[in-house]
């Protein structure tokens, strides 16, 4: 669903967009895929594998970037909302809390807290960050609506979330959502031979959240 | 000897104006409300449609379309209009154009600028004409809205402003705005001609 704000361009507005994305893309205050898997403590938590897709998938060009800040990643970048609900998505920035960075087309690897159930949101990804004296931003929002819940065994390590895709028109009209989890023993080698570990991926339950039965809360 | 001292002075000037102008974060823009250009070639299209600023935070001075497709390098587009409320681009490819964003300056005292959005059509299919998806070549209309206030501002808020689709003007009485800029190009024949289809329609 694509952003519907209102938006008036002044200079604070511009300052704490471009803040936040300086804080976006150094990766200090989002979650991110792990790199490293001896960060994790298996005791306290579970990985998460997944991956993101769009169709047809954002291109290079198609995002508008005139920041240079690390900002060449943006066209696949989608942040991902999770744990808490917060309704209807609009144009909001930060919450690092319940956001996580990931991108599109390569798994994604997100240590979480055992015990708390992992549901994710959808997210956001910028067609347009530009601006000079003045920050001119589009965000496209793709939302899972009451969310979709990854449930798994007691012991599992590592947790296969599966596939999400969005399928979109040209206009990033949100047209179609489905997961797929047949990709888990692919997942799995690369999980493998990436991070050099023997665990072995548990395809989750996944349990997709209506809307009217999600507990709605603010920020 | 006295002109070299004149035209230097004004040559100072006029860089001491482009430095304050270029460091003071003030929006410079030039309303483009040029006539509409001849047909480039018969495979283009015209887009236009209105925006009623009258309640509106901003004076209607600027906008932008953005093309979906075919894609392109420069997918922002600066609109041309009327200051009466017209905004029409002419000479674009067959493709698809979203309304990116219409908008103005704020007032003369005012450093603040506005730039509106519309909401997807996705969620609100009343603002279905700001996506267009042209097939073939000739005129499209993306629609007539209107800003208002929403909420009043007061001394500890904002005021809020809300966008919403409008039948008044007509698309008829667009088109007769359009008609003065098309005057003596090829967009006139199919402006006239769907003036024609609406009236007698």
């Amino acid at each position: 669903m694509k952003t519907t704000m209102k938006t008036t361009i002044r200079k604070s507005i511009s300052l704490l967009i471009v803040l936040s994305m300086a804080v976006f893309l150094n990766g200090c205050a989002y979650k991110r895929t792990m790199d490293d898997i001896s960060s994790v403590n298996p005791t306290n938590e579970v990985i998460f594998v997944g991956r993101i897709e769009i169709d047809p998938k954002i291109e290079k060009d198609d995002v508008k970037v005139t920041f240079a800040l690390g900002a060449s990643d943006l066209y696949r970048t989608f942040v991902m909302r999770h744990g808490e609900d917060i309704g209807e998505m609009t144009q909001y920035v930060g919450d690092s809390e319940h956001s996580a960075l990931v991108y599109t087309d390569e798994d994604f690897y997100l240590p979480f807290e055992r015990n708390e159930p992992f549901k994710m949101f959808g997210g956001y990804f910028y067609t347009q960050l530009q601006g000079g004296g003045s920050v001119q931003s589009s965000t496209v929002f793709f939302q899972l609506k009451g969310g979709l819940e990854a449930r798994y065994p007691k012991g599992a390590k590592a947790v296969y979330v599966g596939t999400i895709k969005f399928k979109r028109d040209e206009f990033y009209n949100l047209k179609n959502i489905s997961v797929s989890q047949d990709g888990l023993e692919a997942a799995q080698k690369r999980f493998q031979t990436k991070f050099k570990s023997k665990y072995t991926l548990v395809k989750a339950e996944l349990v997709r959240v209506k809307p009217e039965n999600a507990s709605k809360t603010t920020k | 000897m006295y002109s070299n001292m004149i035209s230097n002075r004004i040559l100072k000037i006029a860089i001491i104006l482009i430095l304050t102008l270029s460091t003071s974060s003030c929006l410079i823009f030039w309303t483009k409300t040029g006539d509409a250009e001849d047909y480039t070639n018969n495979k283009s299209i015209l887009v236009y449609g209105f925006l009623d600023d009258s309640e509106a935070p901003f004076s209607f001075r600027w906008g932008q379309l953005r093309q979906m497709l075919p894609k392109t390098d420069e997918p922002f587009l600066d609109v041309k209009l009327n200051k009466k409320g017209l905004f029409y681009l002419e000479n674009l490819p067959v493709g698809s154009y979203t309304i990116h964003n219409l908008g103005g300056p704020e007032g003369f005292f005012s450093n603040n600028s506005w730039r509106w959005t519309f909401p997807s059509p996705s969620d609100k299919p009343e603002f279905k004409l700001t996506e267009l998806r042209a097939t073939a070549p000739g005129i499209y209309f993306m629609g007539a809205y209107k800003i208002y206030e929403s909420r009043k501002g007061g001394f500890f808020r904002n005021a809020e402003y809300s966008s919403l689709p409008v039948d008044k003007p007509s698309e008829v009485e667009i088109l007769k705005q359009l008609l003065v800029k098309t005057h003596g190009t090829k967009w006139e024949a199919l402006v006239l001609s769907r003036i024609n289809k609406l009236t007698k329609g």
